[in-house]
């Protein structure tokens, strides 16, 4: 299993570097560069040579591409950057005076708050309603939640996030219409500090979880029920029965973990699904997380910051597909890695 | 089953399709769900002839304006500022254009990514997949290493970025050659061309697998081995034989993937790197309409309710195709 890992974590190098060239080629090549405008004038030929000599933006592209990746001092240059080994992901071009990291360090763990919240909501809600549905096969209850998983895949976060504000916070007045309980410095760097979470908190975080859970319940409940319902089918409930174990027994030992394995491999693909969903979820709420910044740097071509929280990503869903692989050879024992 | 039927068969045996036709059909939601589909589809072909106005067409007398049946949609004290105009019967947006004109043209854009990017799918897909799969050996674990190496990518931020290249490429325009007649192409088709390469181009990797695996548990068959005997190429071979016979499962996996295209078009046009404005898409109109949420929330409505009612059709659909094609429902 060790061997297993480290060879997994071996594997993913590759991918963080050519996602890091892919991106780091792509921005560059993008006509236009981000100094041509300050506000709303064009600047100077000579004041945008000097801003681009100074962020090394003259260097040939190579030689950026390594200042960024392990810093100038091993590159034996001139200049500051101690490379995204060490870190550092460099100063952000349009808001001058700010490093990347420090911006990441800030947004980051708002989406992460953010997520956490929802994956917890949608594990909450599916795995419960896939099992009651596959319980009461093909009954009103059955109906009723296969239904509603359907309508909830299918009515995006875009749309009911918007309808959501329009019900609870401008017509019902319930909660906040946007914003987000939590302020820097954040407890271990990602948890909100205790003074903060009280009931506002939690007011203004219900609806973006909501808006962002709902999809991921659905597709966990819909999973939940049919991998359940097959499981019922073998040969081993029938044995367990047949010992006269009691049915809340043979579903909760025997079935239900065994259930459980292809629900562990969608929640990859779900972490994924939820990176897109904070880029919409924060977008509409107002909330200061790094999906809404990085769609902000996308249109102020902040080549640093779009580099950046790219990396941030792919490595966040590397973890993640690595994560579902272990839980995966736990849950199954006959899956053996070597 | 009585003797007389097992010695006089009364009825001629049906194809596997045509049986799995007929339990699509015994399914009403998803036939319901494949009506609207189709009605979907005409209202996007004839989007031009349905009503007197243009997609971009501004009306600035009546920006904001609102029927009069939909006045209680708007918050208290909205008799202020409301702007009562029954000319336009699902309101006027805030420069004045048809909510109904655009929500039928967004449509067309919705409808027309969901295709094509199932056409790029299956076809990129199916033939990387089968040929990985047909040939087997070294070439196959090179061709699938790849694969499993772009899965590795966070597909949406790829997307997104080359949606930033492509965009900041169209804008610039004009020159000579063939970058820039695809480029002008692009900006004809309002900036749909590159939305369907860029979507087009990663969405592959899932078909392939699926692809190579069904070949995989196909090319062993007698029948290959029949076709082999009488000579058949491998072109023959993978186009004439094998193909007819995985792509039932394929087409049924990409229906069930058609609503996941839909929402990449409405995210990447609700963020700003989709459709060239004044081009509707229903992520564009979502976008707008929660800018204007606050005064106006009848503006999200029809959008919204477009968008919505669109995937779920096409999640029951693709729900019944799955069910009356997996052949372990057959015979029940």
């Amino acid at each position: 299993m060790a061997r297993y890992i480290i060879r997994r974590i071996l594997q993913f190098i590759p991918v963080l570097i050519a996602v890091a060239l892919f991106t780091f080629v792509l921005m560059r090549a993008i006509p236009g560069g981000p100094f041509d405008f300050a506000g709303d004038r064009s600047l100077p030929p000579t004041i945008v040579a000097n801003l681009e000599a100074k962020y090394h933006l003259d260097w040939p592209m190579w030689k950026q591409f390594l200042s960024y990746l392990i810093g100038d001092d091993i590159l034996g240059e001139e200049g500051g950057s101690l490379g995204v080994i060490r870190g550092d992901f460099g100063p952000s071009l349009h808001f001058r005076g700010q490093q990347v990291s420090d911006i990441i360090k800030t947004t980051l763990p708002i989406s992460a708050q953010l997520g956490f919240m929802s994956v917890l909501l949608a594990v909450l809600i599916g795995i419960p309603l896939g099992i009651i549905a596959a319980l009461n096969q093909n009954s009103w209850l059955d109906y009723t939640s296969t239904f509603g998983a359907v309508f909830f895949l299918s009515v995006p976060n875009m749309v009911l996030a918007p309808i959501l504000i329009w019900i609870f916070a401008l017509i019902l007045g319930w909660f906040p219409v946007a914003g987000w309980g939590a302020k820097p410095p954040y407890l271990l760097g990602f948890l909100p500090q205790l003074d903060q979470l009280n009931i506002e908190y939690f007011k203004n975080a219900a609806m973006p979880v909501f808006a962002l859970g709902t999809g991921s319940a659905a597709i966990i409940a819909r999973l939940t029920r049919a991998s359940l319902l097959q499981v019922m089918g073998e040969d081993y409930i029938r044995t367990a029965r047949a010992k006269g174990l009691t049915e809340r027994v043979v579903i909760i030992v025997h079935a239900l973990k065994n259930s459980l394995i292809p629900v562990v491999t969608i929640l990859g693909p779900l972490f994924a699904a939820l990176v897109t969903g904070t880029f919409i979820v924060e977008q509409i709420f107002g909330i200061n997380g790094m999906g809404k910044h990085f769609i902000t740097s996308v249109g102020n071509r902040d080549y640093q910051v779009i580099t950046g929280v790219t990396l941030i990503y792919a490595f966040l869903l590397v973890i993640a597909n690595l994560l579902v692989d272990i839980t995966y050879a736990w849950l199954d024992p006959r899956i053996r890695y070597d | 089953m009585t003797v007389a039927d097992l010695v006089l068969p009364t009825t001629k045996e049906k194809s596997l399709w045509q049986k799995s036709f007929s339990r699509l059909l015994r399914n009403k939601v998803a036939v319901v769900s494949g009506i609207f589909i189709i009605l979907m589809i005409l209202i996007a072909l004839f989007a031009g002839k349905l009503t007197p106005y243009t997609f971009a067409e501004q009306d600035l007398m009546a920006n904001n304006s609102i029927p009069q049946w939909m006045l209680f949609l708007l918050p208290e004290g909205a008799e202020n500022y409301a702007h009562i105009n029954n000319d336009y019967i699902l309101s006027a947006d805030h420069l004045g254009r048809d909510i109904l004109t655009r929500t039928i043209y967004g449509a067309r854009i919705s409808l027309a990514i969901a295709f094509a990017a199932s056409f790029v799918d299956l076809l990129v897909g199916i033939t990387y997949g089968m040929i990985s799969g047909y040939a087997g050996g070294r070439v196959d674990s090179l061709m699938m290493r790849v694969v499993d190496f772009l899965y590795a990518f966070p597909f949406l931020i790829v997307v997104i970025l080359m949606q930033t290249y492509f965009k900041a490429i169209a804008r610039r325009g004009g020159g000579e050659g063939f970058g820039s007649a695809i480029i002008n192409l692009n900006n004809e088709l309002g900036g749909m061309l590159f939305l369907f390469i860029a979507i087009g181009l990663v969405n592959w990797l899932g078909m392939a697998r699926l692809a190579r695996g069904q070949v995989l548990s196909y090319k062993r068959m007698e029948f290959v081995e029949a076709a082999r005997a009488i000579g058949a190429n491998d072109t023959r071979i993978m186009f004439k034989h094998l193909l007819p016979n995985i792509l039932g499962p394929l087409i049924v996996s990409e229906t069930l993937s058609i609503p996941t295209w839909i929402f990449l078009e409405a995210f990447l046009s609700f963020i700003g790197l989709g459709v060239n404005a004044p081009t509707p898409s229903w992520g564009i109109m979502i976008s707008e309409g929660v800018q204007a949420l606050r005064s106006y929330p009848n503006q999200i409505l029809f959008p919204a309710i477009a968008l919505s009612l669109t995937t779920l059709a096409f999640n029951f659909l693709g729900d019944g195709l799955r069910d009356a094609f997996d052949p372990r429902m057959i015979d029940k």
